[in-house]
């Protein structure tokens, strides 16, 4: 089976890992951490710039919410000191004069403050075997509960991550879990099946492309009465049907041919 | 300070030995008598007493806040600093937190 590594980390079979220098789109990952993760992290053996969490997750981009301890700004860039009760962390940021949106340079002015609770997006960087983060975007936090809610983000994220890694393995995107059905019935229609909505419509969503698929290549699609018909001997309902076409359209992978009742499946 | 310190409620000031650490306390302002102790109501609704408390620094009666201290007995803590979580910080979010999420096992790694 020809699986793109979809939605999945896909650390395992990809030739691209070799190359340091350009990851893939998947290896691209924004993790929320908390502090300590970072700083625990295994750094990478052959002496390259990965770095991977305890979990296994390398790390690429980071958010981290925290509290501002310290600040120092020169002329060229500004480093502050984050905490977030798991550990410290220096944040730091290179500023082009004349060459920034003022929005954005007043976001960052505002969190030279000692105990702003700010939120970090960066890149982790190792220098002299200490790490830190460049950082991208460096903002208050709208509402302190923002706080509380990263911290839940990190623990999901990593039961998430464990999830996948048990159900199926990373990588292979089946770990998606929903009504993967009849394999054989979509060849190229792999991408509908990973990004769809997953409140259960997926088989429905899968059903409704096999059966417009099964009508051939027409001039003026397939009437949706014809699916409705089609799924109903599949125990879907009429509703589910148009649900799960409107979403299929939504992402792309069907799109209305002579009026809205028609449609056709994008290649 | 390395920036980790034990985030707090009443019952966690009670049953876990932390005296001379840091910890951090997040609860409601409930009084304070303009000198030097205040009332907090922490997350899970127990009370504290906090003592030395700087009173320059220190919020209004129902302001939610987080505030840095050492615990002094069962129920004080020493105060340290304050910073202000907002008026609309979700107190029983918090609670949930840092009793179910932080201190659950699997997690050690992550908030330890």
């Amino acid at each position: 089976m020809s699986y793109d590594n979809q939605g999945g980390f896909g650390s395992q079979g990809t030739p691209s890992n070799q190359t340091k220098t350009r990851r893939n789109y998947d290896e691209q990952t924004l993790i929320p951490v908390t502090i300590k993760q970072i700083i625990t992290a295994d750094g990478d053996p052959t002496g390259g710039n990965d770095i991977s969490l305890k979990d296994g997750r390398t790390l690429y981009m980071v958010k981290i919410v925290g509290c501002v301890r310290s600040f120092e700004q020169k002329s060229t860039n500004l480093a502050i000191d984050i905490e977030d009760g798991t550990g410290m962390i220096e944040a730091k940021t290179w500023m082009n004069e004349g060459d920034e949106c003022s929005a954005v340079a007043n976001m960052r002015q505002e969190c030279c403050q000692d105990y702003a609770f700010v939120r970090v997006i960066g890149q982790v960087k190792e220098f002299d075997g200490k790490r830190h983060i460049q950082a991208t975007d460096i903002r208050l936090l709208g509402t302190k509960n923002e706080f509380t809610y990263h911290l839940l983000e990190v623990a999901y994220s990593f039961d998430k991550y464990q999830k996948r890694k048990e159900s199926g393995g990373v990588g292979m995107g089946v770990g998606m879990g929903y009504g993967i059905g009849n394999m054989s019935s979509m060849p190229k229609t792999m991408g509908a099946k990973v990004s769809m909505n997953q409140g259960g419509g997926n088989s429905a969503a899968d059903a409704a492309v096999a059966s417009i698929k099964s009508y051939g290549e027409t001039d003026t699609g397939v009437d949706i009465q014809n699916v409705i018909a089609d799924l109903a001997s599949q125990g879907f309902s009429e509703q589910e049907v148009r649900n799960a076409m409107e979403n299929l359209a939504n992402e792309g992978h069907v799109y209305s041919t002579i009026d809205e009742n028609h449609f056709s499946v994008s290649e | 300070m390395d920036g980790s310190f034990e985030r707090i409620n009443s019952s966690m000031l009670k049953t876990t030995p932390q005296a001379g650490q840091v910890v951090s306390l997040v609860g409601k302002v409930i009084d304070f008598d303009g000198v030097d102790t205040a009332t907090i109501e922490a997350a899970d609704g127990g009370r504290v007493t906090v003592d030395q408390v700087d009173p320059g620094s220190f919020p209004p009666p129902n302001a939610i806040c987080e505030i840095m201290g050492s615990p002094t007995g069962e129920t004080s803590i020493q105060f340290f600093i304050c910073r202000d979580l907002g008026e609309d910080f979700d107190l029983g979010n918090y609670n949930k937190l840092i009793q179910n999420v932080m201190k659950n096992p699997k997690y050690a790694d992550i908030f330890e």
